[in-house]
């Protein structure tokens, strides 16, 4: 009987040693794609939306400002469960107490997103300026702003402006769409203008962030 | 207890094989995995996969502001294809190329010489025959001459094409009215065809062919552009 166990665990070693061998050459384990392994990840209260806002602590602010995400300490985030397609926002500003207006845009997420008092209130997809007419980095102001805006180069209306530069680039309603690019502004979705247009004043600040990959590409 | 104090039992026995045939079994896996590299490779990559995950949802398992953001965003604009814009041309530039112009040859022309030249050798002609013959009296070297003279009178004036009857007045004498009359008429030009010429096809055709090698040049490079 012991003899018996004894063979069939040189048989089992031998199998493994076979098995290996003969996946050596041709390994099919490695051809198959790998499935994504999760890990299990551990839930803090901050993951938790409230009121359909995302609070972040203190090291998310911290790893975001060291990464150049965030120029400014932010408190929350709208939680927004699906991605946004082209012409799509959200806005929430319940319960979001009166505060300093901050917009930031992002060129590389195509995304812009509207904060007061450190809340984000909105959330819009952009478009903005094509490869031969850029749209201007870094911070800018509220220059002016303008309901029914009819714009004197492209003869085009451009509602609920939102002037940002003096050679006319601004933020305006426009037709968001996949493939579309400006002549430097930034467009939104009208609805999220309007509600826009509502919320700023003039002289709010306004970071344009660069496409960080094409750049650096 | 009762397990260990029976241990020549044969269910312990079985039990007891089993295990150590497992125990080898794993062995044996355990040994393969640990020496071969590619299925070490493979496990250290799904565990850095994880723990790039890990990293990219931050370290105790909170996401980063950029992963929330690139989570909401539609994506990155593809570069240079679709971002040029139709640049204005200013107005100076413009043109048009206008066709070629041709002027409209004299309506009179085409039609008259047609209509108009054929009839008058029928006319006079039967009066001529007549006459010649009767006055000159020379139809007979003429007539053979005129071989499509149909009235078959002297001097082959019945004969359609105008210079075949100029020859037989000459023999015939001094009849020289019909003759001048057919001859003044030159064959007008014809009237340019609506189909356009063979070298025109060929251009058009050229033209065409260069349009579409552009597109498919400018195509080409946009798909290189999207994929670099």
């Amino acid at each position: 009987m012991r003899l018996g166990a004894a063979t069939l665990a040189c048989l089992a070693l031998t199998t493994g040693a076979a098995i290996w061998l003969a996946g050596g050459r041709s390994s099919p384990i490695a051809a198959s794609p790998a499935p994504a392994l999760r890990i299990p990840v551990k839930v803090s209260e901050s993951n938790v939306p409230v009121n359909g806002r995302l609070f972040l602590n203190k090291d998310q602010v911290a790893q975001a400002m060291a990464a150049g995400t965030l120029d400014r300490p932010v408190k929350s985030l709208l939680a927004v469960e699906t991605p946004l397609h082209f012409g799509d926002y959200q806005w929430n500003d319940r319960g979001v107490s009166s505060g300093p207006i901050w917009i930031r845009v992002d060129l590389g997420t195509q995304l812009i997103s509207v904060f007061r008092g450190g809340n984000e209130i909105g959330t819009a997809v952009i478009v903005y300026g094509g490869d031969n007419k850029q749209t201007p980095l870094g911070n800018l102001h509220i220059l002016a702003k303008a309901k029914d805006h009819q714009s004197s180069i492209y003869d085009a209306q451009m509602p609920y402006t939102l002037r940002l530069t003096n050679d006319g680039v601004s933020i305006h309603a426009s037709d968001v769409r996949w493939g579309a690019a400006t002549h430097g502004c930034i467009g939104v979705p009208l609805a999220f203008a309007q509600r826009l247009f509502a919320a700023t004043k003039v002289g709010d600040e306004v970071t344009v962030m660069p496409p960080t990959p094409v750049h650096s590409a | 207890m009762s397990v260990a104090t029976a241990p020549a039992s044969p269910t312990f026995k079985r039990g007891a094989i089993i295990a150590v045939i497992l125990v080898a079994l794993a062995a044996a896996l355990a040994t393969g995995i640990a020496t071969r590299p590619d299925i070490a490779n493979l496990v250290g990559e799904r565990f850095g996969n994880a723990v790039s995950q890990g990293v990219r949802n931050g370290v105790d398992g909170i996401k980063t502001v950029a992963a929330m953001m690139a989570e909401r965003s539609p994506g990155e604009r593809a570069k240079g294809a679709l971002a040029s814009l139709k640049n204005k041309r200013p107005v100076g530039i413009h043109e048009r190329a206008l066709p070629k112009v041709r002027k409209p040859t004299p309506p009179v022309s085409p039609l008259a010489a047609i209509v108009a030249g054929p009839p008058v050798p029928p006319v006079i002609p039967p009066a001529a025959p007549l006459f010649n013959n009767l006055v000159s009296g020379s139809p007979t070297p003429v007539v053979p001459l005129v071989t499509g003279g149909p009235t078959g009178g002297g001097g082959g004036n019945g004969s359609p094409p105008p210079f075949v009857s100029i020859t037989p007045p000459g023999g015939g004498g001094g009849i020289i009215v019909p003759p001048t009359t057919t001859t003044e008429t030159p064959p007008p030009p014809p009237p340019p065809s609506a189909v356009p010429e063979p070298n025109t096809w060929a251009l058009m055709l050229v033209g065409f062919g260069l349009v579409g090698f552009a597109v498919r040049r400018d195509r080409r490079r946009v798909a290189l552009a999207a994929t670099e």
